[in-house]
């Protein structure tokens, strides 16, 4: 499963919970729903709609309970050359 | 040859790019993005941005699995005449590459993960080709040339 670029739901333990609200500064509560940049042995870095574009954030792998991918199976585009 | 890109991943580039268009020129959104939209609590327009940027990234995309499938299947021909890709699907989610191809007897299903594609096509080692190369042995060997006694 490659995540990197893909748009997911991140279910987060309460210590991550209250972690990501403090840094990303979102008010909602959990599910987060977020753009992976690139997943690492650390944790998951990810890229929060609510700030700026450049503005990237490790989540650590132990504030992860789940994590959720739509698979977007009709997403097709093709050519031929 | 045809090539597809399934499924959508944005860059940090595309990303940045959708964010610094103006709002008037982002495709519109259909019923099912707006509900999602709706869902993920965000502003159409938002929604909107993220998609223009997966957009942006599944045609370079596009673009990248041409160059690789042309690059693969001149390969193929030259090692086994007769041969060709026919159609290469990229997976964006799995992050490999289905390809499909035909020797001269039958049509040959196998798939090349995309990383080490990526390898090839960032750094062009040699230890990536020789990969590509095995895969290839495998999947359509070079055709022996019967002695004549």
């Amino acid at each position: 499963m490659k995540l990197a670029g893909q748009r997911v739901v991140l279910f987060l333990s309460e210590e991550g919970e209250a972690f990501f609200h403090k840094v990303a500064n979102v008010r909602s509560l959990s599910p987060v729903i977020a753009e992976v940049v690139e997943t690492d042995d650390l944790g998951i870095w990810v890229r929060a709609r609510q700030k700026a574009p450049e503005w990237v954030l490790l989540l650590r792998w132990e504030y992860v309970l789940g994590i959720e991918v739509q698979e977007e199976k009709s997403k097709v585009i093709g050519l031929r050359g | 040859m045809e090539v597809y890109v399934r499924g959508a991943r944005s860059s940090t580039q595309d990303w940045i790019r959708a964010q610094q268009i103006p709002a008037n020129q982002l495709p519109p959104l259909n019923e099912e993005q707006k509900a999602a939209a709706q869902r993920e609590k965000v502003s159409e327009e938002e929604y909107a941005r993220s998609e223009y940027a997966r957009q942006l990234s599944q045609m370079k995309l596009l673009q990248r699995m041409l160059k690789f499938g042309r690059w693969l299947n001149a390969k193929v021909e030259v090692r086994s005449p007769g041969s060709q890709i026919e159609a290469i699907e990229l997976d964006t989610l799995a992050g490999k590459l289905e390809i499909k191809a035909q020797d001269d007897r039958e049509t040959v299903d196998f798939e090349i993960d995309e990383d080490l594609v990526e390898r090839f096509l960032t750094t062009g080692s040699d230890e990536a080709e020789k990969s590509l190369f095995r895969l290839l042995d495998v999947f359509l060997p070079q055709q022996q040339v019967a002695k004549a006694s």
